[in-house]
Order: structure tokens, then C-alpha cells, then sequence
């Protein structure tokens, strides 16, 4: 497992990161208002639930497969959850029950891939269509709102400067980090990814260790999505129908398999940070969305295709 | 005599649940709602389903090379916004030459990122589906793309002896891939290739290139479908197509072709993508809210996928791949 190729910042990161570093330059330079210090706390403030989102999509895409109904899994436990705040007027209540909400959509998902053996991207694409469907029906198209006062903290709060997502996130970060790289769960999921039937053969149970991966994935997207309804102080069914393609390429970006198996979490963390700079700066230049697909698909399919080089390489010289 | 009973055996297994499923549905849907069996929906059922239908069939070409296309939705909104722009500022024959190309194009840079990049089919055809439908909201603006000519409203809307044109499309699109299938040596080829790389690659197949084909075939096929589509509601838009990724999958492995590669059913296809149009159409029918529909789909998808891996592992003979 210590395979040195494994720490090593690999060619796409080396690529995407100096790419970041002229962008922001020449931005910074070009479009004055990128250094303002309103506008970095905004951007940490998008990139925060982002890295949750992508933590999550790094973990199921370590173990294998891959989790296109973060978007709506996130619209749907925001609305839950709120809808729960405001019943019970608690919002302890509510924030339990969106955290509850998204891991419980995502067990569905590990049950389905774990062991009725659904291929991940038919399992998440049926959970994305249904739980969007079951949003705009409980909603009837239109954000739920005014939830109880404080229910929007981790989304709206500052320490002095700093948003209170920021320190939030980098405690769940670390806490993900030390779950991959430093518990036996996490290593399973490691050699899951890598080479079931070598993991079969070690006593892991590939199916219990899937469905614990969509649960860990599930939490996280739950906190995601607490932080993206308190930032608009509501829960609309179509909160970030997109957030999960910009996860997978945050997790592309920073250099983990996407076959699976390899490739340190922290690096999911490293990719967002030039998918949610590269957002912004879109953002402040005022390009459509539509640019931004384009661009947002375009870096997902280059990069990958940039690391397959170097493991094509890898492979042959093991031959 | 005994190949002959083996060949339907096996054809029965790969289309019997679906066809039983179909009856189902269609005697449930005309218990409810009488004007089921009426001539009108019937061809309204069959111009739903023949998009669809030429879908799934590229789905089920990329499926049989042992890949999936998460991003046939978007391109068919791709290619309609890219048709109907090539056909109201030139003529009907520039639009449906623009989303075939647009298509054909889309599909196979898919295809090429997949064989000569590596990148997995999943993550080629997410990245396919960002761009596409990228492509899709700048080139229109965001907007429906109006006032397509006549010519080409009539491959969605139009009649030829009392049944819609759109049926003799999938007929044609059924002919030609199904002979092209069972009968050209390059067809014979894709079942080698979903089957096995190294063996196909040591029976002389152009492995990369037939591989890179399938995906750009179901790329045109997608763009063909989105012209019936255009053509029926008169415009090409950016929004066409979401979730028909899913749709084609279910409509596929309906059908009985194996996700994974190297088997494949097409007269299954037709079935498949019947049975998800006649579920729709009868909810249509029935007035339950498109959201519903939209939850009932998805179950239904996942459930179809979920039935289709428990039949495979009780006769386990085909090796699961997740």
C-alpha cells in the first residue's frame, strides 16, 4: 500500500495546479476584484460545501464506482430537513434530520450497488430522477423558507473574517482523511477499489464495505447540504442540480483513479480549489452557465485522459 | 434442430419478462383509461417510443462494447439545438445532415477519449454530458431554437398511410442496424469485442476502431432521435433529454442485454423502450403529475436493472460486473 508513485503530486496536478496559479495571477491583475477579501471569503464560502461534496465523490470513486445523485440528493434532505425545523421549531432537529435524510438516500444506493450488484452510475442516475421527482412534488416547485432563526449558521455565520463553514469543513476534512488513510475501514476501501477479489480473499466483505462507503458519502453530503441552504437561507428543489459533475472533476483534477483504488482523499480537496476558483472568476467575467458546462466537462475528460499516461506506463513496465 | 430450439430458448429469456411486462401494463392502463386502445394514442404511443427506441438502439451498440453513455440526453439536445439552427438559417436537408453530424461528432470523441485516452466510459460520457449540453445553452442562448421548416416537422408530425413517420424511421433504423448486426463482419465484431478485448484483438479486429464506432453511431443515433424530437415539438431546445440516459439503459437491459458487453438484444430494445413509453404514456393518460412520473420512472428503472441482476446471479451465467 506505500507505494511512493501514491504521494508523489502527479503530472495532472502539477498541470492544473501552475495552470491556477497564472490564472490567478493574470486574474488578479485583469479583474481587480478577485482580491478582494469579500470576494475570497465568497469563494471559500462556495468552495466549502464543494469540498464535502467532492470528499464524498472522491470515497465512492476510490471504492469503485461512482455517485451522480449528489445534486439531487443534496435538494432533497435540504427540503426534509427544513420542513422538519419548521414543524418542530427546533433546529437541532432539522439539522439531524438532514444529515439523517442524506445518509439514508445513500444507503439506498450502497444497498442497491453493494448487494443487488447495480452498476453505481444506473443505481445514482434512478436515484437522481426519482429523489428530483419526490423534491418538486413535496415542494411543489417552489424553495422552502423562513426557517427557524439559527438554522442557517453554518451557512451565514462569520468568526470575525472567516465564514464558520470554513473551519467546519477543514474539521470534517481532516476527520475524512484520518478515516481513509488511518483506519482499517478506510484501507479496505482502498484495496476494494483496487482489486476486489484481493480483498475478498483478505476476509473484506465487498458488498458491507460498499454499503459503509455510500454512508460515509451520505454524511457528508448531508453536511454539504446544511451549509448550501444556510448560505440562501432556504431549501429549493433545485439547489445545485449540477454540484456532482463538478465534484467528479474536482476529484479528476486532483489526482485520484478514477478507476478506483488509488490516489490519497486530501487530493479531492486539492481539485476543488481550482474548480471553485475557476467558478468564480467565470462568475465575476459574467460567462453563462453553459461556458461553464463546457469547461467544467472539457477539464474532467482532458485531465483524465492526461493520468492515463503515466499509468498506462505503470502497467506495462509491471508486465 | 436442437441450435434452432437453443437460439429461441435463449431469445425467450432475453425478451419474455419484458413482453409479459408489456401486456401488464397494457391491460392495467386500458382498465383505467378507455381511450388506451384508441387509434390516436396508439400512434401518439408509437411517436413517443420511436425516439426513444433510436436512443436505446445507440445505448445498446455502446453497451454491447462493454461501455455505457451517460451522455445521450445531452447530446440529443446538442444535436437538436445544432439541427434546428443549420435548418431555420439554411434549409431542412443542411438541419438534419447538422444533428447527425452534431451527434455522430459528439458520440465520437466520446468514443475516442474511451479508446485511444483511457479514460473509462463513465467518466468520457459525464464529461460528454457537461459539454454537450454546454454546447447546447450557448448555441441556442438558452432559448428554443423556432420556426423549423415544414420538411422537417413532418418526420415527427407527419403521415404516411395512416402511421407516423416516426415508425418508419425505427423500422429503418431497426433494419439496417439489425442486419448490420447479424450479417456484416464488422457488426459480427462489436459481440467479439463486448466479449473480449484480447480475443477479438487476436481474431484481427480493429478493436479501437469499431469500439470508437459504436459510440459515434450512438452518438447519430441520438441525434437522430433528437430531430423526431425537434420535429415534434417544432423546435430544437436546450433542455430536451433529461434522464433519457436512464431511460435507454432501462429500455436496453429491459430488452435483455447485458450491462457489461458482448450480448445484445435489439428486438428486446423495441420492447424495452415500448414498455418505458407505455408506462409514461399511460400515466399521461391516468393525469398523475409529471413529478410522480418522474419518481415512478426512476423506481422503475433501478427496480428493472435490480430484477435483471437477480435473474442473471440465480442462473449465474453471466460474470457480474459492477
Amino acid at each position: 500500500m506505500r507505494n511512493p508513485i501514491e504521494h508523489m503530486p502527479s503530472l495532472p496536478t502539477i498541470v492544473s495546479a501552475s495552470v491556477l496559479l497564472i490564472a490567478v495571477i493574470g486574474l488578479a491583475l485583469l479583474e481587480p476584484r478577485f482580491i478582494v477579501s469579500q470576494n475570497l471569503a465568497n469563494i471559500a464560502l462556495q468552495a466549502a460545501p464543494l469540498i464535502l461534496v467532492a470528499l464524498a465523490q472522491g470515497i465512492v470513486i476510490i471504492s469503485g464506482g461512482i455517485d451522480l445523485s449528489q445534486g439531487a440528493a443534496i435538494a432533497f434532505a435540504g427540503i426534509v430537513g427544513m420542513l422538519a425545523a419548521l414543524a418542530s421549531n427546533s433546529i437541532w432537529v432539522g439539522w439531524f434530520i438532514v444529515i439523517a435524510t442524506g445518509v439514508a438516500l445513500s444507503a439506498i444506493n450502497g444497498a442497491l450497488v453493494g448487494w443487488m450488484r447495480v452498476p453505481a452510475f444506473v443505481a445514482t442516475a434512478g436515484m437522481l430522477t426519482y429523489v428530483d421527482g419526490a423534491s418538486f412534488l413535496i415542494t411543489g416547485g417552489l424553495p422552502i423558507e423562513f426557517p427557524p432563526d439559527g438554522y442557517s449558521w453554518f451557512g451565514r455565520a462569520f468568526f470575525g473574517p472567516v465564514p464558520v463553514a470554513i473551519p467546519v469543513v477543514a474539521i470534517i476534512s481532516l476527520l475524512t482523511c484520518v478515516l481513509m488513510h488511518r483506519t482499517r475501514i478506510g484501507r479496505s476501501i482502498y484495496l476494494l477499489g483496487d482489486n476486489e477479489e484481493a480483498a475478498r480473499i483478505v476476509g473484506i466483505n465487498p458488498s458491507l464495505c460498499r454499503f459503509y462507503v455510500f454512508l460515509i458519502a451520505g454524511f457528508l453530503t448531508g453536511c454539504a447540504s446544511i451549509i448550501l441552504t444556510g448560505r440562501i437561507d432556504s431549501a429549493p428543489p433545485s439547489l445545485s442540480p449540477t454540484i456532482q459533475f463538478e465534484a467528479i472533476a474536482a476529484v479528476a483534477i486532483g489526482g485520484i483513479s478514477m478507476s478506483g483504488g488509488h490516489g490519497g482523499i486530501w487530493r479531492a480537496i486539492a481539485g476543488v480549489v481550482p474548480v471553485a476558483v475557476a467558478g468564480n472568476i467565470l462568475n465575476l467575467m459574467g460567462v453563462q452557465t453553459g461556458a461553464q458546462l463546457i469547461i467544467i466537462g472539457g477539464i474532467t475528460v482532458g485531465v483524465v485522459a492526461l493520468q492515463a499516461l503515466p499509468v498506462i506506463q505503470l502497467k506495462r513496465s509491471r508486465r | 434442430m436442437k441450435n434452432v430450439l437453443m437460439k429461441h430458448s435463449k431469445l425467450v429469456r432475453d425478451i419474455g419478462p419484458g413482453i409479459t411486462l408489456l401486456i401488464i401494463l397494457s391491460a392495467g392502463f386500458s382498465y383505467f383509461a378507455p381511450e388506451y386502445y384508441r387509434q390516436s394514442n396508439i400512434n401518439n404511443i408509437i411517436r413517443q417510443a420511436s425516439p426513444l427506441f433510436i436512443a436505446s438502439v445507440g445505448q445498446m451498440l455502446v453497451v454491447l462494447v462493454a461501455g455505457i453513455d451517460i451522455s445521450t440526453g445531452a447530446v440529443v439536445a446538442f444535436s437538436s439545438v445544432c439541427g434546428a439552427l443549420a435548418a431555420v438559417n439554411g434549409n431542412a436537408a443542411y438541419g438534419v445532415a447538422a444533428a447527425l453530424l452534431s451527434g455522430f461528432l459528439a458520440g465520437g470523441t466520446s468514443g475516442l477519449f474511451v479508446t485511444v485516452f483511457r479514460v473509462q466510459p463513465v467518466i468520457a460520457t459525464i464529461g460528454m454530458l457537461s459539454i454537450a449540453r454546454g454546447f447546447a445553452l450557448v448555441l441556442s442562448g438558452g432559448e428554443p431554437v423556432d420556426n423549423i421548416p415544414d420538411a422537417i416537422k413532418f418526420l415527427g408530425t407527419g403521415e404516411i398511410a395512416g402511421l407516423p413517420v416516426p415508425f418508419f424511421i425505427s423500422a429503418g433504423v431497426f433494419a439496417l442496424v439489425g442486419c448490420w448486426l447479424s450479417y456484416l463482419p464488422s457488426g459480427r465484431s462489436l459481440f467479439a469485442i463486448g466479449g473480449s478485448d484480447e480475443a477479438a484483438k487476436a481474431a484481427g479486429i480493429s478493436v479501437r476502431t469499431w469500439r470508437t464506432m459504436a459510440y459515434a453511431l450512438a452518438g447519430a443515433l441520438a441525434g437522430l432521435a433528437a430531430l423526431i424530437y425537434a420535429a415534434r415539438s417544432g423546435s430544437g431546445q436546450p433542455t430536451f433529454g433529461y434522464g433519457l440516459e436512464l431511460q435507454t439503459i432501462g429500455a436496453v437491459v429491459l430488452g435483455g442485454t447485458t450491462l457489461g458487453g458482448g450480448h445484445a438484444t435489439l428486438i428486446g430494445t423495441a420492447i424495452g423502450a415500448l414498455i418505458i413509453t407505455v408506462l409514461s404514456n399511460g400515466m399521461d393518460l391516468t393525469g398523475v403529475s409529471p413529478y410522480i412520473q418522474n419518481v415512478v420512472l426512476g423506481i422503475a428503472i433501478v427496480a428493472i436493472v435490480v430484477f435483471d441482476r437477480l435473474r442473471r446471479l440465480s442462473s449465474s451465467q453471466h460474470p457480474v460486473i459492477a
